[in-house]
């Protein structure tokens, strides 16, 4: 028995209206910017979930400055106020909130000016996401939206309880013992935060203490999950100290090696440069 | 460790177009495609541990497409923002031009949606994945874990509605025009 001629096909019975109205629909395939769009504002959601959620460790607070001790505060705040739940993804809607209190923690305590922050993109995100009601509780609240009230729907089931996620208290024996998402979480949180350090070095013209932060990086994440993004870096500390022709190889390197990567397309001034 | 994180990237690159496309299949309304797409790779990313290589990528990413238009289409359906009521579809679908206008190609596209908007979601899945996606009755078998008698016999239902849908409206049409004149 073998599948049946598919509608759009001549083959098939299929009449013209049918095949006009579902050929208007056949090609769904994202604009060219959204990939590289979702991975920034992905990348940010992740780090801020990763800064709320060490927040009870002292990753967060490793660099010092002025506006740590306020910064650390807000972060224990939004932790209490539902980092935990956080990591369940049926709250993820939740989540966007608690994000949008990290990103400006983040903003706050490590001047998160790195391109790959977007926290403006990520802001702007939060803020047209639908209201959210307050939680004082982090648990379970699914995002009913505030116009659910209607009555021929029922609400009793808005998200869905996959068996699969994890428990919600699983992030609260973190303390008694880190699991491996909370060791995750808590590297990626150290990563970013020396990332960020290093571009805010070269911001300041100092190249060479830019180059510093990222050899250090470098040693400490090897395999890190921002690896693009320190590379990325790397070729652009590279230019700013008057070494094109490294520069232009290892772009080319780049884009050779994650052609599909929104960044490659940015990375084509170096390679493009005589 | 740091393998999982690194796949993560890599899946996303590798994935991205296939999530977008899933979720437009799954009645996500375009604008929202980008929130929605980013909801799914944060969910992935959370749950890549538990993941294990249990099933294809693809296949578990579409898992987590499906409960996040499912709840998408739950609350859009909530705020009235994506309608299976005829009286709105068949407005919808009110050309005042011939229906086989090429002219009006968005106006095609959104009363298509309409009418998709109208079938079940099983059957709904099937049917843009092998009328649209051009999947193998095999491969959609795989992918939504059900036999292929499943797939054959929902891809039926899902055709007699469509079809039925496409002429009905066919026919609203013709007799709008004519009080029209």
């Amino acid at each position: 028995m073998s599948d049946p001629h598919r509608l759009l096909s001549k083959l098939s019975d299929g009449d013209d209206l049918e095949r006009e109205l579902l050929g208007s629909i056949q090609r769904a395939d994202p604009p060219e910017h959204a990939k590289a769009e979702a991975w920034a504002r992905l990348s940010t959601q992740i780090a801020a979930v990763a800064l709320v959620g060490s927040a009870h460790g002292s990753a967060a607070a490793a660099s010092a400055g002025a506006g740590q001790s306020a910064a650390a505060e807000g972060a224990s705040a939004a932790a209490g106020a539902g980092a935990k739940s956080a990591l369940a993804p049926i709250a993820l809607k939740a989540l966007g909130a608690k994000i949008a209190v990290a990103l400006a923690v983040a903003g706050a305590a490590i001047g998160a000016s790195a391109v790959w922050v977007h926290v403006r993109a990520a802001a702007d995100h939060a803020v047209s996401s639908p209201p959210v009601t307050q939680a004082p509780v982090p648990t379970v609240t699914p995002n009913v939206e505030p116009a659910a009230a209607t009555p021929s729907e029922p609400v009793a089931a808005p998200s869905d309880p996959t068996p699969s996620d994890p428990e919600p208290q699983a992030a609260s024996d973190a303390t008694a013992k880190p699991s491996a998402e909370q060791r995750r979480r808590d590297q990626l949180s150290a990563e970013s935060s020396l990332l960020t350090q290093a571009r805010a070095e070269l911001r300041k013209g100092d190249a060479r203490g830019a180059q510093q932060v990222l050899n250090k990086l470098q040693a400490q994440f090897p395999k890190g999950m921002l690896g693009q993004e320190r590379e990325v870096l790397a070729i652009e500390v590279l230019a700013a100290r008057g070494n094109a022709t490294a520069a232009k190889h290892r772009a080319q390197a780049f884009i050779a090696a994650y052609p599909e990567s929104p960044h490659s397309a940015q990375l084509s001034r170096f390679t493009d440069a005589p | 460790m740091s393998k999982p994180t690194l796949d993560f990237r890599a899946i996303y690159d590798a994935h991205f177009d296939f999530v977008w496309r899933s979720l437009r299949r799954l009645g996500v309304r375009e604008p929202d495609v980008l929130d929605l797409a980013q909801k799914v790779f944060l969910t992935a990313h959370f749950k890549l541990a538990d993941f294990e290589g249990r099933s294809l990528v693809s296949t578990w990413l579409f898992g987590i497409c499906q409960r996040v238009a499912s709840d998408y289409r739950r609350s859009a359906l909530i705020r009235r923002e994506v309608s299976t009521d005829n009286a709105e579809l068949d407005s919808v679908a009110t050309w005042n031009e011939d229906l086989s206008d090429k002219s009006d190609s968005r106006r095609r596209a959104r009363t298509a949606e309409a009418i998709l908007n109208k079938l079940p979601e099983p059957q709904r899945i099937v049917f843009v994945l092998f009328e649209l996606e051009e999947m193998s009755g095999q491969d959609i078998a795989t992918l939504l874990d059900v036999s292929v008698g499943t797939v054959r016999s929902r891809l039926r239902l899902a055709r007699d509605t469509f079809r039925r849908e496409v002429k009905r409206l066919s026919a609203v049409n013709a007799s709008g025009r004519k009080e029209a004149v």
